[in-house]
């Protein structure tokens, strides 16, 4: 089930990209650095990005795909596949578990 | 400020005015820029400057160029001095005239100069014309080969440093530090420009092995499936020969064509591992081949290949016989069915005639009595009628060549409806000359026919008798002038049929004779064969199986160096290729057996198809585990570093580890590097500190200098090795030139990065600029934004 994902800009993102049709692999987020627009937004390492601000990334090398997010000024749109798989990734679910209270203007990670 | 200018890129502008304010201010610009770089300046003040307190000035200018020209992190002047000075020792090291102890005494004969030009730049000077003798002379010519090639000044004076006690050490410091930055410059930028090379170079190599596997792969799989179709197709031939040439092109298939394609596979293995090994230790993504070309899918293909394959020989063999035996059926078929038909000819007709009814008693009586003879003959023949009219339903539907089986049989089925039980058969002659015996034994043949030439002599003896008694019925007809006929009314077989019968066995029986001992010869031939191919099969099917025991042991049991493995498993496959005579001499063999129609050999368990996989499988092996062995090479290599290295580093480490704890802080630390050539930036030594005391403590431990100095001298690379090289050679800019690339790399690579590089965007981008950042790291294939 794909994912939308907006960070606002403007750069850096915070993530590592790897991959691309070049190396006959799929675009993926292999690292997230602490603390970043990527952390905040709930990207993990593993997560497949499958659109670029719109623009699908199916036969993209991995220098087209670095040129794209580059480019992106106020905010980077990124579509992205996660394949749940709980021993790999680290990350906390988007939606806030039931039985924590919604503070406004807080997100629930943001309470560690 | 020029002094500063001379030294440093990034100055303030200053001030163009000759009033003093003016040149106060121009002084505090300096001071500030000076402060602002960690420079504590005591009690010096602008005015003092702009007043010309000479020993003041003379006092900053020296810290100026300290801290510029020698650049440490702190005013403690002696770790830059202790790092130079080691930095010297190593380098004239190889020369035995010079002994560098200090940065006075030591410099005074001018051959430690001229060693350090040497040392870098042979070709600027003979270092073997020189002797101590001159000290003025050297001192000179190394400043002279200096201003005019290294763009150095000439900043000593050579006979006031001959002729003073003891020179003055920071003059000749900084000089020193001039040759210093020079060369170590020159190196860093030969090395970053090496190392650059070197990883496109990989690359490159990469690239093409990439490549390589791809059209192996391709290749491959369309040999496959062109093969398997043909080894699928199981319409028979019609003939013997179309079978036999069909086994021809297995046996062809086995020996010629298939070989190199196992070879091919486990090249294809080998090559995709080392791929595999190489782009693992050199940081680089792995390989992933394209859709279809895995490794699994051409094993699957090869599976299938085989199955194809292993059905087939089986099935050709079957027909090959099946045709054999339905030959040898249609001939017996022919033989009998004519010699049947012979027997049956006119009888027919005879049996149709109704002369019985206008017959006397006496013609009746005869008649029956033929008849009698004839039942009794055909009761005889019965036997054989329906062993015929078996073989023709068997032969009835095989559409085989040359048999019109169809109509004969249906006659014959006639001829018995006709006349079963009411003949007798009175020649039994002709049953023994017809009769088949059906003996599948060869010896059982041999007996039968011994037999039947022991009958010879008796059934003669009957003939003769035979013949009397129709000579006596002539007689008999002649002497009483009888008008009847002397054919014989009680039996249908005349005194002709048994002459030219009897003339025929005398033809057969030695024509027998020697067919059966052709056979003879042919079954102990092929005994022969039989046992020649068991006695070799026997031989080598162990040989095999040892040899691969050995090569399984070689692997487990081998606790010595990795070349010792190499060379012992590179000694059996000398000893497999060697080997190899034997298993054509063997297929020879086997070829012989095949087209001589023998299909079993109870002397050996092994057939030839059991040693053709014992041995394809014996040469994967030893490739496989060769393969192997140098995978492990190539591993331990990457990572390793000599001997020597690690007592250069040792060495090192132990002379700046001052208190002796195994821990050098960071100010030593720096000093080694400098002393080791590597006078960095203050960006690029905050990054490597932070790789080797990742935790702050702001100690350096032995292990983490190893393996920072294994990594830095070692081959593998990183995306930021490469990207901290390729910032060498731009002078420490984010983005590089074209022309910058020309000038320090060979040609092939400065194009290649020039085609490849994307523009720089980023804050301070000039026209033509090129970032090698995201270029370095898309060869990794990663890249952080």
């Amino acid at each position: 089930m794909p994912q939308n994902v907006i960070l606002p800009g403007p750069a850096p993102w915070g993530f590592r990209l790897s991959g691309g049709i070049d190396f006959n692999q799929p675009l993926i987020i292999t690292r997230i650095t602490p603390g970043s627009k990527a952390s905040t937004a709930n990207l993990c390492p593993g997560d497949v990005i499958v659109a670029i601000n719109g623009l699908s990334t199916e036969n993209m090398t991995h220098n087209d795909a670095q040129e794209r997010i580059k480019a992106a000024a106020h905010q980077l749109s990124l579509r992205i596949e996660r394949y749940v798989n709980i021993s790999l990734h680290t990350c906390k679910p988007t939606s806030p578990t039931p039985h924590q209270a919604i503070v406004p203007g807080t997100h629930p990670q943001e309470q560690d | 400020m020029l002094i500063l200018e001379f030294h440093s890129l990034e100055l303030p502008k200053p001030d163009r005015g000759k009033m003093r304010f003016h040149k106060i201010a121009n002084v505090n610009k300096a001071l500030d820029y000076i402060a602002s770089k960690g420079v504590k300046l005591v009690s010096i003040g602008a005015e003092e400057i702009v007043d010309g307190n000479v020993k003041m000035t003379l006092g900053m200018i020296w810290t100026i160029i300290l801290r510029f020209a020698i650049q440490d992190i702190s005013v403690e002047e002696t770790s830059a001095k202790e790092g130079l000075l080691l930095w010297c020792q190593r380098k004239t090291a190889p020369y035995r005239n010079v002994n560098i102890q200090n940065f006075h005494l030591s410099w005074k004969d001018g051959l430690g100069l001229c060693a350090l030009i040497h040392r870098h730049r042979p070709d600027l000077i003979d270092y073997s014309k020189l002797n101590k003798d001159d000290p003025i002379g050297n001192i000179n010519l190394a400043m002279e080969i200096a201003e005019k090639h290294l763009d150095i000044p000439k900043m000593l004076d050579a006979e006031d440093v001959v002729n003073t006690a003891r020179p003055d050490e920071r003059t000749i410091m900084t000089y020193v530090s001039c040759y210093y930055h020079a060369f170590a410059g020159a190196q860093k930028a030969e090395t970053a420009a090496n190392r650059i090379c070197k990883v496109l170079a990989v690359n490159q190599e990469n690239e093409r092995l990439m490549e390589e596997y791809e059209r192996l792969a391709s290749e491959l799989l369309e040999w496959i499936r062109r093969t398997i179709p043909w080894l699928e197709n199981r319409t028979p031939e019609k003939t013997m020969q179309a079978m036999q040439k069909k086994l021809e092109d297995f046996r062809d298939y086995r020996r010629k064509h298939k070989p190199p394609k196992v070879q091919e596979k486990c090249q294809l293995e080998i090559n995709f591992n080392t791929l595999q090994t190489k782009l693992r230790i050199s940081n680089r993504p792995a390989f992933m081949p394209s859709e279809g070309k895995m490794v699994s899918d051409i094993a699957g293909a090869w599976q299938r290949l085989e199955q194809a394959e292993k059905g087939y020989e089986e099935w050709l063999l079957n027909e090959i016989r099946r045709l054999e035996r339905l030959e040898h059926l249609a001939e017996k078929f022919r033989q009998k069915a004519s010699t049947h038909e012979q027997w049956a000819y006119g009888k027919e007709q005879i049996l149709l005639q109704k002369d019985y009814e206008s017959a006397s008693l006496t013609e009746v009586r005869a008649m029956l009595r033929k008849h009698e003879a004839f039942e009794s003959d055909l009761a005889a023949h019965q036997d054989r009628v329906e062993q015929i009219a078996a073989i023709a339903q068997e032969l009835k539907y095989v559409p085989f060549k040359g048999l019109q089986c169809s109509t004969l049989t249906s006659s014959l089925i006639h001829t018995i409806q006709l006349s079963v039980q009411y003949f007798q058969y009175s020649a039994l002659f002709s049953l023994r000359l017809c009769s088949s015996v059906r003996l599948t034994a060869y010896g059982d043949l041999i007996s039968a026919h011994d037999q039947f030439k022991a009958t010879l002599p008796e059934a003669d003896g009957e003939r003769q008798a035979i013949l009397s008694i129709q000579n006596e019925v002539e007689k008999v007809i002649q002497s009483y002038s009888m008008r009847i006929s002397a054919s014989n009314p009680y039996s249908t077989v005349t005194v002709e049929e048994i002459r030219t019968k009897w003339e025929k066995v005398k033809q057969l029986v030695p024509q027998r004779d020697q067919s059966l001992q052709e056979e003879l010869a042919r079954q102990h031939a092929n005994e022969r064969l039989r046992r020649q191919f068991a006695a070799q099969a026997n031989v080598i099917g162990p040989w095999i199986q040892t040899k691969m025991e050995e090569i399984a042991r070689s692997s487990i049991e081998m606790t010595g160096p990795l070349e010792d493995q190499m060379n012992q498993l590179k000694q059996y496959e000398q000893n497999i290729i060697n080997y190899k005579h034997n298993i054509d001499k063997l297929e020879g063999d086997h070829q012989l057996i095949q087209e001589a129609l023998v299909f079993d050999n109870k002397h050996t368990n092994y057939t030839m198809e059991h040693i053709r996989v014992g041995w394809e499988l014996l040469l994967t092996t030893i490739a496989r585990t060769i393969n192997e062995v140098e995978t492990q090479i190539l591993t331990r290599d990457a990572k390793g570093i000599t001997q020597e290295q690690m007592n250069d580093f040792r060495a090192s480490f132990n002379h700046f580890d001052r208190r002796k704890n195994g821990l050098m802080d960071h100010d030593d630390f720096r000093a080694c590097l400098i002393s080791m050539g590597y006078d960095l930036g203050e960006a690029e030594f905050a990054r490597i500190m932070s790789l080797v005391d990742p935790n702050g403590q702001g100690t350096v431990t032995f292990q983490s200098f190893i393996d920072f100095m294994t990594r830095e001298t070692a081959d593998t690379d990183t995306a930021e090795q490469v990207i901290a090289s390729f910032r060498i050679l731009a002078s420490d800019k984010p983005y590089i030139l074209a022309d910058e690339l020309r000038r320090e790399l060979p040609p092939e690579q400065a194009q290649y990065c020039i085609k490849r590089m994307p523009q720089y965007t980023g804050p301070g981008s000039v026209p033509g600029a090129l970032d090698y950042t995201s270029f370095s790291s898309a060869l990794y294939g990663e890249s952080d934004l």
